[in-house]
């Protein structure tokens, strides 16, 4: 079983996965974007369904470009209801994350309706499947991760000033809309490329729970990215193994146990836990 | 007939959801609506293993128990200085994880297809029976979300004005003996109520969008609470018929419509509410820069 | 001396309102002017208006004869300890190590000088031995003298702070002034929202005193008459909170 390429691909796939959303993930965590990951992967649903419609395969680029334009269309609308209509943040996050994730099941449904030969594949896109993940995918996550690693070393003094102290690092003259738009499509191409391997509905634990672990352990932005990181990629790798062992259990739902599993632990006996109001760090 | 029980049963839910969710909005949880209807999946399959089928009283206080220990592990993740939001996050994703990785499982013991979980399966509403000591005495969603509609109208009506106290200002409601995490729990046990008697008509997300769409769509057109939540359920009401009729039309999922009719709704009420609508507002700061 | 900070007509409004109208004021290299207001008198806005932060409607800021723009390496800006995420995971010396990404370009790295200039700036408020603390395992004196740090590490010639002397302890405070009082000796330009009125004498060589739009301002001994004070914070202002450290007969002999 170990000598099978199919499997070295799908446990280095999501190996690779982990480690680009744990490293990102920490930063949607320092800037309290933690949901964010959560909507943009119900929002980016419907965009690979409406991309599906139009091309009736399955390939990432196609995907990519529709899951973009709803996952704007997402931030967007979070934009006018929580700056304009001055609703709540949490109202907003929930209604938009539900409007999208109510579009994507319609078009799901009607695409199934329709007797589409391929679609066989596309409700895997909510739970992921290991079986989904070839060679192909696999290079698309190894340039994913290189890029995330690329853009995360070489800008992280620009990203930490921007995320301990935006008003500073505007007056400092940093192009912060400029790094915001490179974080923010980051997370969408890894939501995209993560959601057929693990599921809509496990994407916001890639990027939030190797954040939180790694957190109870380090008190510097740099340590954590590379905790994270690891601890992505461990939960990755073991997650999509477990699931090759017994083929009737999904992948996304096991990697992200190993990641609660870890984060439990960390909380339970790391370092940084209990601190709230003083002692020193 | 069975058309007529198949949106009488999503009527139910959204007005059940509506008037729970109106609440949820205004107690600033929707969060935690989100984590509960995703939390209650490992409560429902383990209740379903249990007792061998759907319809036990057992399933409620399953989810009642799963919402509980969910509530337990958000404060110890707080106490322990994890951000709230990144505490929803890891409990929801938890939770919903145990839930599917029990549901596959036990694929061959229940009848409970991971489509189920996600979208419901309202279109089968006809044919799920209620059984009392052998005699069908009726469809099972209506008997169980009219009960539930019942209760909650019951108990929000009573808890009105403490409620009401606690979501508008809760220091103010402690100062005056109203226990305000009594009502936090209320509310969450309302949520968890009905998110497990929705979950087979609607599933465990789209439920998301039955509790806090039609609130915040009421919430643009007035300020008043009491016609807040008579437009919620207005919004509920009539979202639930359209989006039966596109459904059958589009075949497409029955409660994924009803969400989708929701959102146009709400979106309809952003854009030309009288008081604050982007329309109003796009025109009154077009006025002031015109008269500056 | 030179003219370091020139705001002509500043106005802001948020949402029609106006919050600041026609703020026209000076600041001298090696002086400390006070900003000094009633609540939601705008003086933040002012600030941040004068940094950018905040889109004016009309109005233009000048640091040394130059738009802000092309000066930004010049100011440092210490926020208030409220704007600050006390939980986020960063050591004392990278707050410090910010400091001096003024002179590099933004996308740079901070290399062996940065950190050298970075460890001098801690030894000037004496906080070289937190070096490799977390942030939040400081008292709010040593927090405040940390961002001081920053400024120096920039080595700028405007720096404006916001409220920094709120939430700290008596020490702490006078080690900022002794701090502060040095630089303005070297000639920076000192920017300071304040919210004591009875420190102002001692502290400060000059004042603004705002409410909306500038009441009073220039030369503490000048402007900061009673009926400016009256005039900034309305008539009844009990006496208590104005402590005047010179006698009345001392100051402008014609109201009494």
């Amino acid at each position: 079983m170990i000598g099978d390429p199919n499997v070295w691909w799908i446990v280095s796939g999501c190996c690779l996965l982990g480690l680009a959303c744990g490293t990102l993930g920490v930063h949607a965590h320092v800037r309290k974007q933690s949901l964010l990951g959560d909507v943009l992967a119900h929002a980016s649903f419907p965009g690979v369904c409406v991309a599906f419609l139009f091309t009736e395969k399955k390939a990432f680029l196609p995907f990519a470009i529709g899951a973009i334009c709803f996952c704007v269309i997402a931030l967007a609308a979070m934009y006018v209801l929580t700056r304009i209509l001055m609703v709540k943040e949490d109202a907003a996050l929930a209604v938009t994350l539900s409007a999208f994730f109510g579009i994507g099941i319609v078009l799901l449904t009607r695409i199934q309706a329709m007797g589409i030969g391929a679609q066989a594949g596309l409700d895997h896109f909510l739970f992921g499947q290991a079986a989904a993940l070839i060679a192909e995918d696999g290079i698309v996550l190894a340039v994913l991760a290189v890029l995330v690693l690329v853009v995360v070393c070489g800008l992280h003094h620009p990203l930490q000033a921007i995320a301990f102290d935006a008003q500073w690092a505007r007056v400092r003259g940093i192009p912060i809309a400029v790094l915001d738009a490179v974080l923010l499509l980051l997370y969408v191409l890894c939501i995209v490329a993560g959601i057929q391997a693990v599921g809509v509905l496990m994407m916001a634990a890639m990027l939030i729970t190797p954040a939180v672990t790694a957190r109870a352990w380090c008190t510097r932005l740099p340590h954590m990215i590379v905790l994270a990181g690891a601890v992505g990629a461990t939960a990755g790798g073991s997650g999509a193994w477990l699931s090759t062992i017994d083929g009737a259990w999904p992948i996304g739902p096991l990697v992200v146990l190993v990641a609660s599993t870890a984060c439990a632990a960390s909380l339970l006996i790391g370092p940084y836990v209990t601190k709230r109001g003083g002692g020193t760090i | 007939m069975n058309d007529i029980i198949i949106m009488s049963t999503g009527l139910l839910v959204a007005v059940c959801c509506s008037i729970v969710g109106t609440w949820l909005v205004l107690f600033r949880m929707s969060m935690m609506g989100d984590a509960l209807s995703h939390a209650v999946l490992p409560g429902i399959v383990v209740a379903y293993v249990w007792s061998g089928s759907r319809d036990s009283l057992l399933m409620v206080c399953a989810c009642v128990a799963i919402a509980l220990l969910m509530m337990c592990a958000m404060h110890g993740l707080r106490t322990r200085g994890v951000q709230g939001d990144a505490a929803v996050g890891v409990l929801m994703t938890t939770f919903f994880a145990v839930g599917v990785v029990l549901v596959a499982h036990f694929a061959s013991r229940i009848d409970l297809d991971i489509a189920c979980v996600l979208y419901g399966e309202m279109h089968y509403a006809p044919w799920m029976r209620l059984t009392v000591m052998g005699i069908d005495i009726g469809v099972r969603p209506l008997w169980t979300i009219g009960t539930t509609l019942v209760v909650v109208v019951a108990v929000i009506s009573l808890m009105w004005r403490k409620l009401a106290w606690c979501a508008f200002d809760p220091v103010m409601a402690a100062v005056a003996g109203v226990s305000v995490s009594a009502m936090h729990m209320l509310v969450m046990g309302l949520v968890s109520v009905t998110t497990v008697v929705s979950f087979e008509s609607v599933g465990a997300v789209l439920v998301l969008g039955m509790l806090v769409i039609p609130p915040v769509a009421a919430s643009f057109l007035t300020r008043k609470l009491s016609t807040m939540m008579v437009l919620s359920v207005a919004v509920a009401a009539f979202s639930a018929i359209v989006g039966n009729m596109m459904a059958t039309w589009l075949v497409a999922s029955i409660s994924g419509c009803i969400v989708v009719v929701a959102v146009c709704v709400c979106g309809l009420a952003a854009l030309c509410a009288p008081e604050r609508g982007l329309w109003r507002i796009a025109r009154n700061s077009w006025l002031k820069e015109r008269s500056v | 001396m030179t003219t370091m900070i020139e705001v002509d007509d500043a106005t802001v409004r948020y949402g029609g309102q106006c919050v600041l109208e026609g703020a026209t004021f000076r600041v001298q290299g090696g002086r400390m002017a006070a900003i000094v207001g009633p609540n939601g008198a705008g003086k933040s806005t002012l600030l941040k208006a004068m940094l950018g932060l905040v889109r004016m409607e009309r109005g233009t800021v000048r640091i040394c004869g130059e738009p802000l723009r092309r000066m930004r390496a010049r100011v440092a800006y210490v926020p208030q300890r409220s704007a600050i995420d006390w939980d986020f995971p960063i050591s004392v010396r990278d707050v410090v190590v910010m400091g001096t990404y003024a002179s590099m370009r933004w996308w740079h790295r901070p290399g062996a000088a940065a950190r050298l200039r970075a460890e001098e700036a801690l030894d000037q408020v004496n906080m070289r031995a937190f070096a490799d603390r977390h942030i939040r395992a400081l008292s709010g004196g040593q927090q405040q003298r940390v961002f001081l740090a920053r400024a120096l590490a920039q080595r700028a010639s405007v720096i404006v702070l916001d409220e920094p002397f709120a939430g700290v302890d008596v020490a702490s405070e006078q080690a900022i002034i002794a701090q502060l009082r040095t630089l303005r000796d070297q000639g920076v330009a000192l920017l300071i929202v304040h919210h004591e009125l009875n420190t102002v004498e001692k502290m400060f060589d000059d004042v603004i005193l705002l409410r909306k739009r500038i009441v009073a301002q220039g030369d503490v001994a000048t402007a900061f008459t009673r009926e400016a004070i009256a005039a900034t914070y309305g008539t009844d202002v009990p006496r208590s909170d104005i402590v005047m450290t010179r006698p009345m007969w001392a100051r402008r002999p014609e109201v009494v």
